[in-house]
């Protein structure tokens, strides 16, 4: 029995309402997979499973559209238990993504992505999560394989739009399931009209935040939301003009990741170096940040000033940016003369104090691979949302 | 089973005896079933264990937490595969028996992780070589490429792309494996994948392994729904068979081998009814599925099967074509669960007469089963190429610079192009204020930076894989104060015997730019370096004069090297003289800071140029035509 087919069935018949392209000669293959994956005297039986598994996919969304991660996994559990199947799969995937599992997410994503060519929407879905991850070309390169697939498909079409802009907003079909290429994040009591102003760090096992003053201007509170979709009102403790940051403390803190490793020391021109940052828009949409890498521009004789030396698409700034060993070296802020640089982690100390938390021990050439200092960063980058 | 349709063959002697071997009219150069040796099976029944899994795709880093069923609690399931750790998994499996075979189900290539797919899947297959995988049947991904590609990772060999070698193909050299890919050290298995050029598998239909003197075959298929899920492309030429008529068909010719134990490994499977998919589960019998539909129709020869494909886990006893129920087993996908298969065969009827199966999850937390270092070694490796940052260019160059000696004083192209970035990194004030820099030419690795692109980066640019592959140590930089005596000193050190210096190597070390000295390997030690200069701008300062006196012997100067010369390494155990010392970045931190300076649009690095050496080269040498490596100072 072909049961990738059978779900490419399904699938074209809308299990779940989803906007896919349809598989070629969709009705030849329905005809001969009804023959030959179901016998009659088990097609109540398989009629019923696949009610089933329906209903699971449901319960699967909702809880994921309610941030219940554990819920939404066991129903995606189970629906792939009764059938291999492409929309079951993008439900666990960005069931792992809401969870914080991006490398496990990635991994699986590729198999659906390879494994159920006929479903466009799994191509866009595994582009996006590698673009996010800072594997651009190779997003690309996926994508480009799907679309000479299925050469007008508008899902396809709209990611690479948007991967091309370099700052990558999924709306409209970018965010029809299963392929929604966002977290879910609901903000109960937020600014009805509100925006995402900037991107900022989570410090402080949670309870704080560091945002740039920028983003803040005269306003006493924020909201911030992590790439889990978790977030919480935020209220402005102290401004550091000298470094053009804020220091923000949580209404709800947000907790449950790894304690943001810093480095010991500042970072030294050349050295390898990961910004991650939030696209900025117009409305206060949850969605996944991005990695980009680079190395560390110039220092200043004295070492006191930095340039960024990442490429990075237009915006405020305010991320993080890790080394190779995926310990925080800075904060990634725009400057005035147009250059992007680097408020090194020493000064951060020397402005923050205790709220920032402790070194990390060095560890000489013990690099962490790329999508490992992405899924830490998930828990620690956040979205800094203000009223328009 | 079946005994008593079975001939009863007796042997002589031996006690252990493990023989492999593929065979079944294919158009693969397989070797032809080893010879027995006709060693006598012992009177005893005995075991043999079989460990079996399916689907792994690529999945060489673990795909998360796993629980035996969907009842476990999310927070309550273990984390598990990851090759390393299925490595160590099979490895203490084996351990419990001797007479053990380590099979797979297909699909173990394709729709697999960017780590395995961007090269090609080579990882994939180097790993499995390093678990100890010996059968694997084919499955649908393995026709992903093309038979042409499965041929070729079944050989090895690198990947061709445009008539040239890709880039992503055979980058063993990077992770520790051969070069050229070694290709699979098991054995796939194609019984119903016929070419049909020829009219005979594409691949082995069955391989053989003789345990005491008795034969198991292990026959490999892959669904014959292939084609309907597979492009076109890659099935071209191919015929796909019915898998039970092509198991049936080969059970007179094994029996004919001599050959009553028999397991087929097939890609094709089913689900447990239910929503519970315990992995030693068999709700529901399968009913409906395509194995059991399979099952149904073999050949009482047979006497297990291993199967996949659906990714779901199941340990069932389904009936065959005698009603005769036989193990059919699943272990899920991604390496996250093992098959433990228990047999016992009778050496006297040489067949199969009992087993019993177990799924086990591969975890990843129990202290007693730490992952294995080697395999983890190869996924670290292509865990760094994968990198987005590898493949980034630096900066470009005119020419190669080899990490070889250009002349007889031991100019070294690649060593110049290092030791003025590290001057370059330290020479601010607040970087350690440095005024000479000094490389070790043992530091700079093969093959130096070479002009020719290397995985599509433009010729003439230099990618941060690359320059990792020249300044793989991770050494940091040492900024130190020496005298100018200290600076005589390390440069008599360099040569044999001198100093301290390893009676057998001569180490010249490479200056930054405006340093300029001659040596004369004709003289005795501490009497061969002379004409030492520091041109610093307009400024020539004479350190050493021709004849070989220092000018200012307790006058400082700032001098960079790396951590490892600094601690004496090399023989250079004037550089512990040194004060002041300044720890600094690391030496590719270094390199990369400078090739900025040479990336477009700035014009690229052109050896041989910098204004501070004014033409001529650093290291100047009286005599001699070759740059001398061993005891002989003078060649």
């Amino acid at each position: 029995m072909s049961i990738r087919r059978l779900a490419t069935l399904l699938w074209v018949a809308g299990s779940i309402g989803a906007v896919q392209a349809s598989p070629p000669n969709a009705a030849d293959i329905r005809k001969q997979i009804m023959q030959q994956a179901r016998p009659q005297s088990a097609s109540v039986a398989q009629h019923a499973l696949m009610k089933k598994r329906t209903e699971l996919l449901q319960q699967g969304e909702a809880a994921l559209a309610r941030v219940d991660v554990d819920a939404a996994l066991k129903a995606f559990d189970q629906a792939a238990g009764i059938l291999h199947a492409a929309d079951t799969e993008m439900g666990l995937v960005r069931a792992y993504m809401q969870g914080g599992e991006y490398r496990r997410a990635l991994a699986f994503v590729a198999h659906t992505a390879q494994a159920h060519r006929e479903v466009a929407g799994a191509a866009a879905l595994y582009a996006w999560l590698l673009y996010s991850g800072g594997q651009s070309v190779n997003a690309k390169q996926i994508l480009g394989d799907a679309a000479s697939l299925f050469p007008r498909d508008t899902l396809l079409a709209e990611a690479r739009r948007q991967l091309d802009s370099r700052a990558p907003i999924a709306t409209g079909a970018l965010l029809k399931l299963p392929a929604r290429m966002a977290p879910f994040g609901p903000m109960a009591g937020s600014p009805s009209a509100s925006r995402v102003a900037s991107t900022g760090v989570l410090i402080d096992g949670g309870k704080r935040a560091l945002i740039p003053l920028a983003a803040v201007g005269k306003a006493t509170t924020v909201w911030v939301r992590d790439g889990l979709g978790r977030s919480s009102r935020a209220t402005v403790e102290r401004r550091v003009a000298a470094s053009d940051l804020a220091l923000v403390q949580l209404d709800s803190p947000i907790t449950g990741g790894p304690d943001l490793a810093m480095a010991a020391g500042d970072p030294f021109p050349g050295s390898v170096a990961f910004a991650v940052e939030y696209v900025t828009t117009a409305s206060a949409m949850p969605s996944w940040p991005l990695l980009s890498s680079g190395f560390i521009g110039s220092a200043s004789a004295d070492g006191a000033r930095r340039q960024l030396g990442i490429d990075l698409p237009s915006g405020p700034r305010g991320g993080p940016v890790f080394d190779f060993a995926g310990r925080l070296i800075g904060i990634a802020l725009a400057s005035s003369d147009g250059d992007d640089r680097l408020v090194p982690v020493s000064q951060l100390r020397q402005l923050i104090g205790a709220p920032l938390g402790k070194s990390a021990p060095a560890l000489l050439n013990q690099r962490m691979p790329v999508d490992q200092i992405y899924e830490a960063a998930l828990r620690t980058t956040i979205q800094v949302i203000t009223a328009r | 089973m079946n005994q008593t349709s079975k001939l009863a063959l007796t042997f002589i002697t031996a006690s252990i005896f493990i023989a492999v071997s593929a065979c079944g009219d294919s158009d693969d150069p397989a070797p032809a079933p080893a010879p027995a040796p006709a060693p006598a099976p012992p009177a005893a029944p005995f075991t043999v264990k079989i460990i079996g899994f399916n689907d792994f795709h690529g999945s060489l880093e673990s795909p998360g937490t796993f629980g035996e069923n969907t009842s476990v609690p999310v927070a309550n399931r273990p984390p598990v595969g990851g090759a390393e750790f299925l490595a160590a998994h099979v490895a203490r499996l084996k351990a419990q028996n001797s007479n053990n075979v380590v099979v797979g189900a297909g699909d173990f290539i394709g729709a697999s992780p960017l780590i395995s797919a961007l090269f090609f899947d080579e990882p994939s297959i180097e790993t499995m070589n390093r678990i100890g995988l010996e059968f694997n049947a084919v499955g649908n991904h393995e026709f992903d490429k093309g038979s042409a590609e499965l041929l070729r990772l079944q050989n090895g060999g690198c990947k061709m792309t445009g008539g040239a070698q890709d880039p992503n193909s055979c980058r063993g050299a990077s992770v520790g494996t051969p070069v050229p890919f070694e290709g699979a050290k098991f054995k796939w298995l194609s019984a119903n994948v016929i070419a049909t050029a020829t009219g005979r598998p594409l691949l082995p239909a069955y391989g053989t392994k003789t345990f005491n003197g008795v034969p198991v075959a292990f026959i490999g298929m892959t669904l014959r729904a292939t084609p309907t899920i597979v492009t076109p492309s890659g099935v071209a030429g191919l015929e796909f068979r019915d898998e039970a008529q092509t198991v049936n068909a080969l059970i007179p010719e094994l029996r004919a081998a001599g050959i009553e134990s028999i397991v087929v490994l097939v890609h094709e499977g089913g689900f447990q009814s239910g929503t519970l998919s315990d992995i030693n589960g068999c709700e529901g019998n399968l009913a409906g599925s395509a194995i059991a539909g399979i099952v149904s129709k073999l050949d009482n020869a047979v006497d297990a099967v291993v199967s996949g494909h659906t990714h779901a886990a199941y340990n069932c006893k389904l009936p065959n074509a005698a009603g005769r129920p036989i193990p059919v087993t699943s272990s899920s996908a991604f390496g996250r669960v093992l098959t433990d298969i228990d047999v016992t065969i009778d050496p006297a009827s040489k067949d199969i007469t009992t087993a019993s199966a177990t799924n086990r999850l591969v975890v990843r937390n129990d202290p007693a089963i730490p992952g294995n270092v080697a395999v983890l070694g190869v996924v670290s490796g292509y865990s760094s190429l994968v990198s987005p940052i590898a493949n980034t260019v630096i900066g470009s160059i005119t020419a190669s610079l080899p990490n070889t000696a250009s002349d007889a004083a031991c100019n070294m192209p690649a060593g110049n192009l290092i030791a003025e970035s590290q001057f370059a990194a330290t020479q601010p004030s607040g970087f350690g204020g440095a005024a000479i820099a000094f490389m070790n030419r043992g530091g700079v690795r093969n093959p130096g930076f070479a002009f020719t692109q290397s995985v599509g980066e433009g010729d003439g640019n230099v990618t941060y894989g690359e320059a990792f592959t020249v300044q793989p140590f991770g050494n940091s930089l040492v900024t130190m104060t020496l005298t100018a005596q200290d600076l005589k000193n390390v440069l008599e050190q360099q040569f044999a015997g001198c100093r301290g210096q390893s009676a057998t190597a001569i180490r010249i070390m490479i200056p930054s730019p405006g340093f300029k000295y001659t040596w004369d390997g004709s003289k005795i030690c501490d009497a061969r370096v002379s004409n030492v200069t520091l041109t610093a701008g307009a400024t020539t300062e004479t350190i050493v004069d021709v004849a070989g006196t220092v000018l200012m012997p307790t006058k400082t100067y700032r001098v960079t090297v790396n951590n490892f010369m600094a601690t004496g390494g090399d023989g250079y155990t004037t550089f512990l003289n040194g004060t002041n010392l300044l720890g600094g970045a690391q030496d590719i931190d270094a390199l990369v800071a400078y090739m900025t300076l040479f990336k477009a649009p700035n014009k690229p690095y052109a050896p041989n140029t910098n204004a501070a050496d004014g033409g001529t080269p650093r290291i100047n040498r009286v005599g001699g035509t070759t740059c001398p490596t061993g005891a002989n100072v003078n060649p």
